[in-house]
């Protein structure tokens, strides 16, 4: 499995654009078994070989790959001082790096959050947040298949940072091309807190990373605090649609999962592995969610009350029963960034309205 | 009609009954099996007493489980009996429903409805659908006219016609899927076909055209028949070989067509089937086609139920469970019964 890791393959992956969440390595496993499977059938002729299905099955390799060590907590104060990033590449810096491209919103956010914003030169078309992301130079999208190592060369970045293992092809081309890179994208709360210090670390700005994490904790506490009240029979089914077509939802070890489980409630597809699987209806209907939540780049698809009840079988649940459908902003909850703990308190508020009086009311769809 | 015959004869005798009764069972098991399994007594008691049809076993039975089951069925039995009508009309045994284009049309309809965002359910049916039926009937026409079919050329012009149209249609399909990378899990998804979500408004559309065009390839069996036997002996038994070509692909393409906006595009099944059946009753199409019809049906429902169960509460994509399901059997029966295709 390691070697799939090293095909030097462009890896167009999974949900690696701005609406969806990271990897589902349920469907892509699906998809690559599917392009073996069919024979002389229709799927094989108009996916010509060597475009997407092959991909896929190339890409899920990358992603069965064991997730590397995380980015080693740096002792000391700045560089020079040598890491190992999320691919459990060893990096070592000489000095502070002052021109930084980013390869994920979630590191452009981090990177801002954490005050090197004025370092960054390029990010991808995806970064919109905050708003001086927007208007920094692109180096291509979020899939690995869509960035341009031309543009990042051009850049004369002395610091990459990369996404996450979808991006290990463009990780080893810029390498190849004498760049310097260190996958940084964080995956759950632990991990964002352990980019943000290393973040802080590289750009020696370790004292506004420390004063976020403290201040983002203290946010989630104060959440914890008061759905602490709520006796666990009382805590709110959740089903949350993170894809329509087909029907996705968040596993509990995924981003969402687990805003969702620091925000009080009981996700309905808590048993799953999978970070974002695909769900049949009937579960969604037999589970019965007390409240649905879709992020609002749904909105314009199919998340709406009157939708939700209009699709068959769906006015029997209970959310939709008693109107409870929230559409939550996609990126504090979805992406990876600084913006977690603010996610975790939207999710909150649309799950125990009355907990939360002085939030404003809920977002109705 | 010797001894061959009376054979076939006395084996549709009792294969016709059989097949029904394993349709049957396959519908029972696919209303019982899923994320909620349901037993078939109560299956019974929700079907034919209304009192008990209340709560969620009900509306997932009713609203959910039933459509679906349906419609597996009757696509199915369409892509089995389109298979069977392109497998004759080109006398290649690697012709499946989509041979001339019609999945690749499909998918770029598909594939531009999503992009340009033509893609939000109005009463829970969404404008792809008619996008992907208009690019399946559009690549068809189109692969039809290029092959200037009534002039000089012959079966395999349009073969290789539909071929070369079909992998533009395909590159077509993958760069705008590559320039926007947003949509590109709704058409993958679609792409790869199953029945997750439809609801009898998608039974209300798609079963008449498809039920009439499996109707009209019956119909056709003898043209099928003579045209199986090759050209020159077509003309010589005095078929209008044009008139018999055009009305088969359209029939055929027209169960495609509805069959691919539907459900997407699955797989094996117009393959195998006729195949299957070939081997069971001979090549005579008017076995042929309601044969086939019925293992595709079969086939297509116990392949929904599978891919709600296997992994439930997870779904997999039914074009898999088909393939993984069908290739095997077909192999099987390949090399135990030998290639039989005349």
């Amino acid at each position: 499995m390691r070697a799939g890791c090293h095909r030097p393959v462009p890896v167009g992956s999974e949900s690696e654009y701005a609406g969806l969440p990271a990897p589902n390595n349920f469907i892509a496993r699906m998809k690559a078994v599917a392009s073996g499977a069919r024979l002389p059938g229709a799927v094989f002729r108009f996916l010509s070989p060597g475009s997407l299905l092959i991909r896929f099955l190339l890409c899920w390799m990358a992603v069965a790959c064991p997730f590397a060590r995380a980015a080693a907590p740096a002792t000391g104060d700045g560089p020079p001082f040598t890491f190992s990033d999320r691919l459990g590449r060893t990096i070592t810096l000489s000095a502070t790096p002052q021109r930084v491209v980013s390869l994920a919103p979630s590191n452009t956010e981090l990177a801002f959050a954490v005050g090197a914003g004025e370092r960054l030169v390029g990010v991808t078309t995806y970064c919109n947040h905050p708003a001086a992301a927007v208007d920094l130079p692109k180096i291509g999208g979020f899939a690995a298949r869509t960035i341009s190592i031309e543009a990042i060369v051009a850049l004369k970045p002395d610091l990459v940072l990369a996404g996450d293992r979808n991006q290990r092809a463009v990780v080893d081309a810029l390498e190849r091309a004498g760049v310097t890179v260190a996958a940084v994208q964080p995956r759950g709360w632990t991990e964002i807190q352990e980019t943000m210090r290393l973040l802080g670390r590289i750009f020696g700005t370790t004292e506004t990373a420390d004063r976020l994490i403290g201040s983002a904790n203290a946010r989630l506490q104060a959440v914890a605090a008061r759905i602490g009240t709520v006796p666990p029979a009382q805590r709110v089914r959740v089903y949350w649609e993170v894809f329509d077509e087909p029907l996705m939802s968040a596993g509990p070890r995924s981003l969402i999962g687990e805003a969702v489980t620091l925000a009080g409630g009981v996700n309905i597809f808590a048993d799953l592995k999978e970070e974002y699987p695909q769900v049949s209806v009937e579960a969604v209907i037999a589970r019965d969610p007390q409240v649905i939540i879709g992020p609002a780049s749904m909105r314009q698809r199919s998340m709406s009350l009157e939708a939700l009840r209009a699709r068959p079988g769906w006015a029997l649940i209970a959310a939709v029963r008693d109107g409870r459908v929230v559409i939550l902003p996609d990126e504090p909850v979805t992406r990876a960034g600084p913006r977690f703990a603010e996610g975790v308190e939207l999710v909150a508020k649309a799950l125990y309205p009355a907990l939360f009086p002085d939030a404003g009311e809920e977002t109705s769809p | 009609m010797s001894k061959a015959g009376a054979w076939t004869r006395w084996r549709a005798g009792w294969l016709f009954p059989a097949l029904v009764g394993l349709l049957g069972v396959a519908i029972l098991l696919s209303l019982g099996l899923g994320a909620v399994k349901v037993s078939p007594a109560r299956i019974a008691a929700l079907l034919f007493d209304p009192g008990a049809a209340s709560g969620s076993e009900a509306t997932i039975l009713w609203q959910l489980r039933l459509p679906r089951t349906l419609l597996a069925a009757v696509v199915g039995a369409a892509l089995a009996v389109s298979g069977a009508g392109f497998q004759g009309l080109f006398r290649n045994p690697l012709a499946d429903p989509f041979v001339i284009g019609a999945s690749s049309g499909a998918a770029f309809g598909a594939a531009v409805a999503v992009l340009l965002g033509f893609d939000v359910a109005v009463r829970g049916l969404s404008p792809v659908p008619v996008a992907a039926f208009a690019g399946a009937i559009g690549a068809v026409s189109l692969v039809y006219a290029l092959a200037g079919l009534g002039q000089t050329a012959s079966a395999g012009t349009l073969l290789l016609a539909g071929s070369a149209l079909g992998t533009m249609l395909s590159a077509m399909v993958s760069f705008l899927m590559i320039s926007g990378e947003q949509p590109w899990l709704h058409i993958l998804n679609w792409m790869l076909g199953g029945f997750s979500g439809r609801s009898w408004l998608h039974c209300r559309i798609a079963l008449p055209p498809l039920l009439l065009a499996m109707a009209g390839l019956w119909l056709l069996a003898r043209p099928l028949d003579v045209l199986v036997g090759g050209d020159d002996a077509a003309q010589s038994l005095g078929l209008p070989i044009r008139h018999a070509r055009l009305a088969i692909v359209a029939v055929a393409s027209l169960a495609t067509a509805v069959s691919v906006s539907v459900a997407g595009v699955i797989g094996f099944v117009g393959l195998i089937a006729p195949h299957i059946a070939r081997l069971l009753l001979g090549g005579g199409h008017r076995r042929l086609i309601p044969a086939s019809a019925l293992l595709g049906a079969i086939l297509m429902v116990c392949a929904d139920a599978l891919a709600r169960s296997v992994l439930a509460p997870v779904e997999v994509p039914v074009g898999i469970i088909t393939a993984l399901l069908g290739g095997p059997f077909f192999l099987f029966v390949l090399r135990t019964r030998g290639p039989r295709f005349t």
